[in-house]
């Protein structure tokens, strides 16, 4: 109840200033109790700098500040919202729920605060509360874009594609110039190989948003997927420098690095983001991966047990890393018994086989190159000897693998003879592989990757036209795979002028 | 040429934004309006609950029917006024999306949305046994401490129950201690510190407590400590100014002692009327009958005439076991106080496992009596949600009328 009249003076106390002090840095601790007057200007002077910290991108100490605003002004709506975006930004995603709700319970109907508690509860993998928030949002504006976006990785994330493409188109009819959709919409593209579409969006949302730093990562993904590594680290690089501390990028280049077995730089990129990302599931198992290209399976499988023991953030996240985890140890055990039988029965010639293929899906390609080549010695079949090829390609033990590859498709395996062109263009015979891929294709006409592989030759040794047949092949054949878009634009760029396109 | 791909670009978005939309829900239509009349907006719900939709259209003889759908998945079809249909939303009150839809025969359709809220039960980890606290008091008003396990005669929704556990409770009490200092304390609050000084003087050793200022803003002074010298220094700090923010103190309060465990008690004191709470009184009420916690409201110089603020002290008090007091002088704060100190240490606690097993997420009714006492009335909480402990959630089935 309101009184006109002045009120009494407060006092503050010494104790006020004590109380003050600690709070600065620390929460209240049971050793004082703080006055009412110093509650007041405490609250109010540290959620003032918390959201300016917020603000310019130092979630940590904006949290410890909020966190005392929120546990001395038990009804402040700012600090429990910013407490909550500040923890999500932080990917302190459980912590953040609490706040966000009190915070919704304070002000009803904050369409930003049913955004950010949505948002919170999709990276939690509750899609069915996030879900409702996003509708929520929606009842308070019905014509808000971040609200469809959300509601598009809801749908997203329960698998219903279609449904997520029309909550994103609906998010950008209400506002084209939102990156955030465009984002979305991309990301969908992106994992379902519509790369060209993809990066289109992409470069729209960046467009739209220069310092969009999520875009370039996922640009660079979409065109590391094309096989456009330089341009791929490029855009990448290009995020990093916007938010440094993001640790995307770092996991999308070590995992490009990967790719390309450049295993140095792999490793720098992915130490950086574990160092940016404690807590997430992307880093361990990039590690995991890195550690088998270098052969330590135990090393690997190390890597998954300390990230599982620790936290991990996201529970999508968590059961990735087991799933990882999973596959490494039935490698591991599977590995011991067939070493165990192969002790007993060094001629076994099925335990060679068997352990080859599990030693190189586990990165471990030397090895299996050499046990490939005793499986081989013990049972000269096709296949076996058709997989010794693979192991030594894998190796890079290409010449081998060529000696190999001739003699079985001398001997009318085809495979061996796709194979054996795509080995001599690695070694830079492209005359050789073209006659190989052409040998192969007689029989089978209606292969896509052959007509690709052989374009690929041509072009090289600069037989354009020949290349360009070769491609538009491929494109007649091919229904639509990650490659397409790429050998569009390649055609494009072979047209000869004046060409209609 | 810049130029050229920018049209290009352009046309590429175009292609990919522009693919049709699905139809637009609407739940309004010319002459056709569908409305779900429950489980509203920000209900929570659990159990098996009817929803209901009203539809009006110019010629309803011309509504088709009305399909009700829960979280995508089409639960009940009717074809006849009045359009409803029983759902059960298992024993987990989170959010759920309940759509309506209206067709007409003439082809078009209208559709209403209903978001109920996830709510968060705070009752004690006893698998399947409710815990109660009750308070004894005599035609006197003097705790009565003697009475045995059988004197009590214990009743839920009309079914006897037998109590399992019985003992007047010894263990100390989690406290939460509210000071309305808004504005039109001022010239009671020396009064109120004095009283409320006392008040935790009398704390038994173990007991726990925190004190929470409010106005129109709500500022913990003092968490939790055993020590009353601190929480004498915050409450003798509190000065009147400002509006009245009741429920945003309680709800507070109820967010404090959440995670805490054992007996549990609001004390609050305030003067008036709600001016600035953002939480409303049902969301509070709510509260007191999610959480097992006493409250104890002293309403000073709140008249029975004013209505508004004497129900709301006095239906928090009595839904929870708690006691509401009405002292009309800042003088008669110690006594009251002291009463509450005196309840505090003079309850006994009570466990049983309800005969009723459907824990269908249902309100239902607690009452406590001491039939062989006559002069004795008991005071315990009025009722709990039946919702099982360590429990997933049933899956859904409607049912029509």
């Amino acid at each position: 109840m309101l009184r006109p009249n002045p009120p009494r003076c407060r006092i503050l106390r010494p104790l006020a200033l004590g109380a003050f002090l600690a709070l600065g840095t620390g929460e209240i601790r049971d050793s004082f109790a703080i006055t009412a007057l110093a509650a007041r200007n405490t609250a109010f002077k540290l959620q003032s700098e918390a959201m300016k910290l917020y603000k310019d991108g130092s979630y940590k100490r904006a949290i410890e500040l909020l966190r005392q605003v929120t546990n001395l002004s038990l009804n402040s709506f700012l600090a429990h919202f910013y407490l909550g975006l500040a923890l999500s930004a932080d990917r302190q995603y459980a912590e953040a729920l609490e706040p966000l709700k009190t915070a919704l319970e304070l002000e009803p109907g904050h369409i930003q605060a049913h955004i950010a508690l949505g948002d919170v509860y999709l990276k939690l993998g509750d899609t069915t509360e996030a879900r409702a928030e996003y509708l929520r949002a929606l009842t308070t504006q019905d014509n808000y874009a971040p609200a469809h976006d959300g509601l598009g990785r809801v749908y997203e994330a329960q698998g219903d594609d279609d449904r997520a493409v029309d909550e994103y188109q609906k998010a950008l009819q209400i506002n084209a110039a939102f990156p955030d959709a465009y984002a979305s919409l991309g990301e969908l593209y992106l994992r379902r190989g519509r790369l060209d579409d993809a990066i289109e969006l992409f470069l729209k949302a960046i467009q739209i948003k220069p310092d969009f730093a999520l875009g370039y990562s996922r640009l660079g993904i979409a065109y590391s997927r094309e096989g456009l590594v330089n341009q791929a680290i490029a855009a990448i690089n290009h995020g990093k420098e916007i938010a440094p501390q993001d640790p995307l990028p770092y996991l999308s280049l070590g995992r490009i690095y990967l790719d390309a077995e450049n295993l140095d730089r792999a490793e720098s990129e992915i130490e950086a983001a574990l160092v940016r990302d404690p807590g997430g599931h992307e880093g361990p198992i990039l590690k995991a991966r890195l550690l088998l290209a270098h052969q330590d399976l135990h090393g690997a499988q190390k890597v998954l047990d300390d990230a599982l023991a620790a936290e991990i953030r996201e529970p999508e996240g968590r059961k990735e890393v087991e799933k990882e985890r999973q596959r490494l140890g039935a490698i591991a055990s599977r590995t011991e018994e067939l070493t165990s039988t192969i002790g007993r029965s060094p001629e076994s010639a099925p335990a060679y086989v068997e352990l080859a293929a599990l030693l190189s899906e586990a990165g471990a390609a030397d090895r299996a190159a050499e046990l490939g080549a005793r499986a081989a010695e013990l049972r000269p079949d096709p296949p076996t000897r058709l997989s010794l090829a693979y192991y030594l390609l894998k190796a890079r033990r290409t010449s081998e693998a060529v000696t190999v590859l001739k003699s079985l498709a001398e001997q009318g395996n085809s495979a061996a003879l796709l194979n054996l062109g795509v080995a001599q263009a690695s070694l830079g015979q492209d005359e050789a592989a073209t006659a190989s891929y052409r040998k192969y294709l007689e029989t089978h006409p209606k292969d896509p990757a052959p007509h690709l592989y052989l374009g690929n030759s041509l072009l090289r040794l600069g037989r354009t036209g020949e290349a360009r047949a070769s491609y538009q092949t491929y494109l007649d054949v091919a229904s639509g795979d990650e490659k397409t878009g790429k050998v569009r634009r390649l055609l494009r760029l072979l047209q000869p002028a004046g060409a209609a396109p | 040429m810049k130029r050229a791909y920018g049209v290009l670009f352009a046309a590429v978005l175009a292609c990919l934004l522009m693919a049709p939309l699905r139809a637009e829900e609407v739940s309004k239509r010319k002459g056709f309006e569908i409305a779900i009349t429950a489980p509203v907006t920000g209900d929570f719900v659990f159990g098996r609950t009817e929803i209901t939709a009203e539809v009006t259209a110019t010629d309803p003889s011309l509504i088709e029917k009305v399909e009700f759908f829960v979280d995508d998945k089409l639960v009940f079809i009717d074809k006849e006024p009045p359009y409803a249909c029983v759902y059960d939303f298992g024993s987990e009150p989170r959010s759920y999306v309940i759509k309506a839809t209206a067709r007409h025969k003439e082809g078009v359709s209208v559709t209403a949305t209903s978001i109920t809220r996830k709510v968060i039960l705070n009752y004690q980890l006893q698998v399947n046994r409710v815990v109660l606290y009750a308070t004894a008091q005599d035609g006197d008003r003097r705790f009565v401490l003697d009475l045995k396990q059988d004197d009590f005669r214990l009743v839920e929704d009309d079914k006897p129950q037998d109590i399992l556990d019985f003992y007047v409770e010894e263990k100390p009490v989690v406290l939460c201690l509210l000071l309305d200092s808004s504005g039109s304390m001022q010239g009671r609050m020396d009064k109120v510190h004095l009283a409320a000084d006392k008040f935790v003087e009398s704390l038994r050793p173990d007991d726990q407590a925190l004190v929470i200022d409010f106005d129109e803003k709500v500022f913990l002074l003092q968490d939790f400590t055993r020590d009353s010298k601190l929480l004498k220094e915050a409450i003798d700090s509190t000065a009147a100014e400002g509006g009245t923010a009741l429920y945003d103190a309680l709800y507070a309060a109820f967010r404090k002692l959440r995670d805490r465990p054992g007996r549990k008690a609001i004390v609050i004191l305030s003067d008036g009327e709600d001016t600035n709470s953002k939480f409303s009184y049902q969301r509070v009420l709510e509260s007191a009958k999610t959480n097992e916690v006493l409250i104890y409201s002293i309403g000073l110089g709140v008249s029975i005439l004013d209505v508004a603020t004497h129900s709301v002290l006095k239906t928090l008090a009595e839904e929870t076991g708690g006691r509401s007091f009405f002292p009309g002088r800042a003088e008669e704060l110690e006594t009251v106080y002291q009463q509450i100190a005196q309840e505090l240490r003079s309850q006994y606690y009570l466990t049983y496992s309800p005969k009723n097993e459907d824990w269908n997420g249902k309100w239902r009714k607690i009452r406590l009596t001491a039939p062989k006492r006559k002069d004795v009335e008991i005071r315990t909480r009025r009722g709990y949600y039946a919702v099982r402990r360590s429990q997933g959630t049933s899956s859904g089935e409607a049912r029509g009328r």
